[in-house]
């Protein structure tokens, strides 16, 4: 039996292989201990490296004042619809605009400048709702990842979630599972598989977790213990301390 | 749309507002200092007004493959600069305790000496791969086959753990 290479181990974890070969190796990885060993050697790293550059967005150089206000677009809207002279003078405003932006200290430098101000958000990516995975931003105060359930099943691992992190669990209509943060809990990582989430480092501010009513399965697992499951057309809370089972449900990290 | 249509102002905006906080991040990571950051990004935008033809993910990677190429023609200047404000650092504008600033300087500090220990393309694979993009377009902006760029993830990564020495917080 060949092993599998480092490059499929890391394109498996990057869901970068097609489903045939994401399937082919992870039957290999069920069957070969040394593969399945150097596959979470790979997890490991990656989750080094991410924590690692999310260490740099903590720079407090990087963290400007939003502009009050943004003025009116420099590029003037519907420049092209205008007539013959209005389009060239627009054009020569525009390019004039673009070459004045060049020019340390000039009012469109500095305003294209105020308008440049780093976001804790994650990326932003449009994606057809029928591709398996999607990351997406609701709002400017909530981002997150969605994603359809693997052979009907879905699972949302936390990871270093804290006990100052709240998490909201509905059930939807809708086909795709998904987590979305607000408050401080954006500044949390998401990894994505087929059917799988995974969120490192929310430790503070909101998750809501959307579980497909179409799920035949689902749970919820915060640092190797399961606290939510899908039963049915209900969640269930499976917390030592509270046995709750709802189509809605709200708990804590427990410490 | 044709070379002439630039999109008018209303969707130059969304693009800059859909692209703009990813590419700040991408940058800031590999330069080091917001100053800095601020000049590529702008720079990048610019030239993208110049390029009516380039839309939604062509436009996205266009600009994170300019502002790389910014960054690397600005690559002594920036090191130099970064140098100095390690040096004398600025107050930062919080009221972060003193001890936790210190800390989470030398947290950034130990990533950004890992990351300098890196080649241009291992840092640009790693941190495209964060911004979310996909194997092929990683290949095409370093110029590879989209069926290597596994394994070069997978070696500078494994290269970046290998130096990072991360200070416990």
């Amino acid at each position: 039996m060949s092993h599998l290479s480092e490059g499929i181990l890391q394109a498996l974890l990057d869901d970068e292989l097609s489903p045939a070969d994401a399937l082919d190796a992870g039957r290999h990885l069920s069957a070969c201990a040394s593969c399945a060993t150097r596959f979470e050697e790979v997890e490991r790293t990656s989750a080094t490296l991410t924590a690692a550059l999310r260490r740099l967005d903590l720079d407090p150089h990087a963290t400007r004042p939003r502009p009050l206000a943004a003025p009116p677009s420099m590029i003037g809207r519907n420049r092209w619809s205008t007539g013959p002279l209005q389009k060239a003078a627009l054009l020569l405003l525009t390019f004039a605009a673009a070459a004045s932006a060049t020019i340390p200290g000039s009012p469109v430098r500095q305003w294209l400048g105020s308008r440049i101000q780093p976001e804790p958000a994650p990326v932003v990516m449009d994606v057809p709702d029928t591709s398996p995975i999607g990351v997406i931003a609701t709002s400017p105060a909530e981002s997150g990842v969605s994603v359809l359930p693997a052979g009907g099943e879905l699972r949302i691992i936390l990871t270093g979630a804290s006990p100052e992190l709240q998490v909201r669990a509905v059930l939807t209509s809708s086909g795709r599972g998904g987590v979305y943060a607000s408050g401080e809990a954006t500044a949390a990582s998401f990894r994505t598989a087929q059917g799988l989430v995974e969120v490192v480092g929310a430790e503070r501010g909101e998750l809501r977790i959307e579980i497909p009513r179409s799920a035949s399965s689902a749970s919820v697992i915060v640092d190797g213990r399961t606290y939510l499951v899908k039963e049915g057309d209900r969640l269930h809370l499976t917390l030592p301390t509270r046995d709750t089972s709802a189509a809605e449900i709200v708990f804590q990290i427990q410490s | 749309m044709t070379a002439q249509s630039r999109p008018d102002g209303g969707e130059f905006d969304a693009l800059y507002e859909r692209l703009q906080p990813s590419l700040w991040r991408y940058v800031h990571r590999l330069v080091g200092d917001a100053d800095s950051t601020d000049d590529v990004v702008q720079e990048a935008f610019v030239r993208l007004l110049k390029k009516p033809e380039l839309q939604g993910d062509a436009a996205r990677l266009w600009l994170f493959t300019v502002a790389t190429n910014l960054v690397r023609d600005r690559g002594r200047t920036t090191a130099r600069r970064r140098r100095l404000l390690t040096a004398v650092p600025l107050e930062a504008p919080s009221s972060t305790p003193a001890d936790r600033r210190l800390e989470r300087d030398e947290q950034i500090e130990a990533v950004r000496q890992a990351l300098d220990q890196l080649p241009d393309r291992d840092r640009q694979l790693l941190l495209m791969r964060e911004e979310g993009f996909k194997y092929h377009e990683i290949a095409d902006a370093v110029g590879t086959a989209p069926g290597s760029v596994g394994t070069l993830i997978a070696r500078a990564a494994k290269r970046f753990t290998e130096v990072y020495r991360p200070v416990e917080g």
